[in-house]
């Protein structure tokens, strides 16, 4: 076995880990609330989770989503250790969502982060609630669906930006 | 069946998913006190620099709005304050022109400039009582310092007067000190002379000139000018006696037109 290589490729895949937290942080401290519309929120970590599980597999995926869930989770100490479940669930369905459905069209990828938006909070929502589904209807919904199409909306936004960039090969 | 079913069977990624619940409910039943002093301590490291530069930063933003705000109230303020200012300078010389009407012999209507001659040279304006007040051609105008000039034409509710500057403006002066007469007009720029006065003739600077009353329309003893200068022309038989008048006729604002009067 190559184990340079392997270190090598851990490492970078590292390092990638680390710059996303650091620009979760800075989004979550600083931008949450410029890029907020009314009561829908951007979901920034969760769509760069999308982004690690769909480029670099489930399992960075989830070892991401348990990283990203435990930052996210400092902010509400008492629940430490939920969001990184919450997250690396997310991760797997994610993965298991792209190879048994191949998730390669735009519009796949956007219900994939509109439900993975929708998961997400259902899920966090069920356990600090004690699962009180009385008040999913009140409470949950009405947020919870704005801030999944306000995501999925910069989702496709970001995608059809990288798309349009990227320069198209010549074929003669 | 099997394609849907084949990612689970992939066990790496079943035994990442296990050891991470494992881990997370690990994190979660751990009990609260040494959970939240180590958040806390993570917290501290990890988020409280960036929000300490996101409150600072919202700080400055917050000063930014605060110093606009400052400043549209500073203009506003400076604006009342100007406005202030005008009325105070009004009231001050209203009440000068109270206190000057009041010790006047004369029967006085008291008017405003509304339009003064836009020339360099102020030869002539518009004031705001006319025939209505009884204003008439003719009359003498002055203000609290002195001569201003005479009404020119009457009109109902405004009329046009000719001011000391206007070169075809002749009053009839008089050194106050020495009684010596002459005739006033106007000597070029914002000075006035006092013409065909003998050589010999006994005129200072700094005598006052005032109305002579040789004439139908002003009265004796209406303050003109003050003398500048006096200087001799050897090939001439009259001396030259400048004269600045008392009254400003580039700023003056409140006038009296000088109704009836006794000799």
């Amino acid at each position: 076995m190559n184990f340079a290589l392997f270190k090598e490729i851990a490492y970078s895949k590292m390092l990638t880990f680390l710059v996303l937290y650091l620009v979760v942080i800075v989004y979550e401290t600083l931008l949450a609330d410029v890029f907020s519309l009314g009561p829908a929120r951007l979901d920034l970590g969760l769509l760069l989770l999308i982004y690690v599980t769909l480029n670099q597999g489930t399992k960075a995926g989830i070892i991401f989503g348990f990283g990203l869930g435990l930052l996210l989770d400092l902010m509400t100490p008492l629940w430490l250790g939920l969001d990184s479940l919450i997250k690396s669930t997310l991760s797997y369905l994610v993965g298991f969502f792209k190879e048994s459905l191949f998730v390669e069209s735009i519009f796949s990828k956007l219900l994939l982060v509109f439900l993975a938006v929708l998961i997400n909070d259902f899920l966090r929502f069920c356990f600090t609630q004690g699962f009180d589904f009385g008040k999913i209807g009140t409470i949950l919904w009405p947020t919870t669906l704005l801030s999944a199409v306000y995501t999925s909306g910069v989702a496709g936004l970001v995608m059809f930006l990288t798309k349009t960039s990227k320069p198209k090969l010549q074929t003669t | 069946m099997l394609r849907v079913l084949g990612p689970l069977s992939r066990s790496k990624s079943n035994c990442y998913l296990l050891v991470s619940w494992a881990l997370a409910v690990a994190i979660l039943a751990l009990p609260r006190p040494p959970k939240s002093s180590a958040a806390n301590f993570a917290w501290q490291i990890l988020y409280a620099p960036f929000y300490q530069a996101g409150e600072k930063i919202r700080g400055l933003y917050g000063v930014q709005r605060e110093n606009q705000e400052l400043r549209k109230e500073l203009t506003a303020l400076a604006v009342e304050n100007n406005i202030l200012e005008e009325e105070r300078l009004e009231n001050q010389r209203l009440r000068q022109l109270l206190e000057f009407k009041n010790i006047l012999d004369f029967e006085v209507i008291p008017a405003e400039v509304i339009a003064r001659d836009p020339n360099f040279r102020v030869t002539s304006a518009l004031i705001s009582a006319g025939t209505r007040l009884g204003v008439q051609r003719d009359l003498p105008v002055i203000d609290v310092h002195g001569l201003v000039g005479k009404v020119t034409e009457a009109f109902p509710d405004y009329s046009s007067v000719q001011m000391l500057f206007d070169p075809g403006f002749k009053v009839s002066g008089l050194v106050q000190r020495s009684r010596v007469a002459g005739i006033v007009a106007w000597k070029g720029g914002q000075l006035l002379e006092l013409e065909y006065i003998p050589s010999a003739a006994d005129v200072q600077v700094g005598d006052d000139i005032v109305t002579s009353g040789l004439s139908r329309i002003y009265p004796t003893g209406l303050k003109i000018g003050r003398v500048t200068r006096v200087s001799r022309d050897p090939q001439s038989l009259f001396k030259r006696v400048e004269i600045s008048p008392f009254a400003d006729l580039y700023k003056v604002e409140e006038l009296f037109v000088i109704k009836t009067y006794t000799q």
